[in-house]
């Protein structure tokens, strides 16, 4: 049987790592909620005006 | 001082870095890079024409980005230097809170996501003015320059220099004479601005055998091209109002600081070589930043109140 050796971190390194996460799931979905609005207004601006025309009909 | 690790070794194999969000920020050198956002801000409102809002507020984002990246790559090589200079033993890698390698892998995954994104978001000539900007900054200044010769920050100040233009083609998608005006504003800018700091830091420069103008030429000859070379910023300051792309207000803003810039340079020319507290070098290196954020600010509130109230000044 292998034997997988774990790290174990330090309350330290759990804080920065976590800090970290946080950080990198943050600037990713800025990222992609960037492209997606984007997208709309550059590709078709009146794309929202009509979702937003047709839903309150 | 050594550069300290930051990582701790938690066996032969595996290190854990401990480095938080705040230290890969300080990697985006923040100060220059909210000097980079101001100017760009000022080219993409003085253009002509139109862009959506959001699309301009992208392509802001993506200068700023870029500019940051540049800044983390910069950071990256300059390490060994930079744990010697007084003004940047405190970096994220002299201080040992970032290895070179994050701040290396850090700089080209926002260099490339900035690039790509202004690119496909906005348009490709702004994508390849802010990829030259980077690797102009990286490459050519950092890595070329900055250790070889005296006029490093001359030819290297077009880094800086960009972003209005790249503002400006954000929005026109081309490079006209008025973004060129706004580029030689800030390359003709900075040898003065960072002489003038170079001459009463000459000596950290000199430890770490950066080869800036004091420690080559002399305080002397250095000087004597600060005044030059704010004797030839003078008319490309002004120009904008002469090229009918800045207002009144500009014209009498910018020539009245100008003259101001030109009696500190003076100040500076007529100070002693020898002078150990160099004030008359530190208040030229104050004012040329306020002069600098003065002369862009004008640019855009007058871009602002000409948009928006339809109000020209």
């Amino acid at each position: 049987m292998k034997i997988v050796k774990r790290i174990v971190l330090t309350p330290e390194q759990k804080k920065a790592q976590r800090s970290r996460n946080v950080a990198i799931g943050t600037m990713l979905a800025v990222f992609v909620l960037t492209f997606y609005v984007a997208t709309w207004f550059k590709f078709d601006p009146s794309a929202i005006y009509d979702l937003m025309r047709n839903q309150t009909k | 001082m050594a550069i300290a690790d930051n990582t701790k070794k938690v066996d032969e194999d595996y290190v854990v870095s401990t480095a938080m969000p705040r230290d890969y920020f300080d990697l985006l050198k923040p100060r220059v890079m909210s000097l980079v956002v101001f100017t760009a801000i000022a080219g993409l409102l003085v253009a002509p024409g139109s862009i959506d809002p959001f699309i301009g507020i992208v392509a802001i984002v993506c200068i700023a980005i870029g500019a940051g990246a540049s800044g983390a790559l910069n950071m990256w090589y300059d390490a060994d230097i930079d744990a010697v200079m007084s003004r940047t033993e405190n970096r994220p890698i002299p201080s040992g809170r970032l290895t070179g390698h994050e701040a290396l892998t850090f700089g080209l995954v926002l260099s490339f996501l900035s690039v790509f994104t202004i690119g496909i978001l906005v348009n490709w000539l702004s994508a390849a003015l802010l990829a030259f900007t980077i690797f102009f900054y990286a490459v050519v200044y950092t890595m070329w320059l900055k250790r070889s010769t005296p006029q490093n920050i001359v030819i290297g100040g077009a880094a800086g220099a960009f972003p209005p233009m790249i503002g400006w083609a954000a929005v026109t998608g081309t490079i006209s004479p008025e973004s060129i005006v706004l580029f030689a504003i800030i390359f003709i800018w900075t040898p003065p601005h960072f002489w003038a700091l170079a001459l009463f830091k000459a000596k950290d420069y000199g430890d770490v055998g950066v080869p800036m103008m004091p420690n080559v030429a002399g305080n002397r000859s250095t000087q004597n091209q600060i005044l030059i070379y704010s004797i030839v910023l003078a008319p490309i300051a002004v120009a904008p109002y002469f090229m009918g792309f800045a207002g009144i207000t500009y014209g009498v803003v910018s020539g009245l600081f100008t003259a101001a810039f030109l009696w500190f340079a003076f100040k500076c020319w007529k100070m002693p070589s020898q002078d150990v507290a160099m004030v008359p070098a530190k208040k030229l290196f104050a004012f040329s930043i306020l002069y600098l954020f003065v002369l862009f600010g004008v640019l855009i509130v007058q871009a602002v109140l000409n948009i928006i109230f339809n109000i020209a000044i």
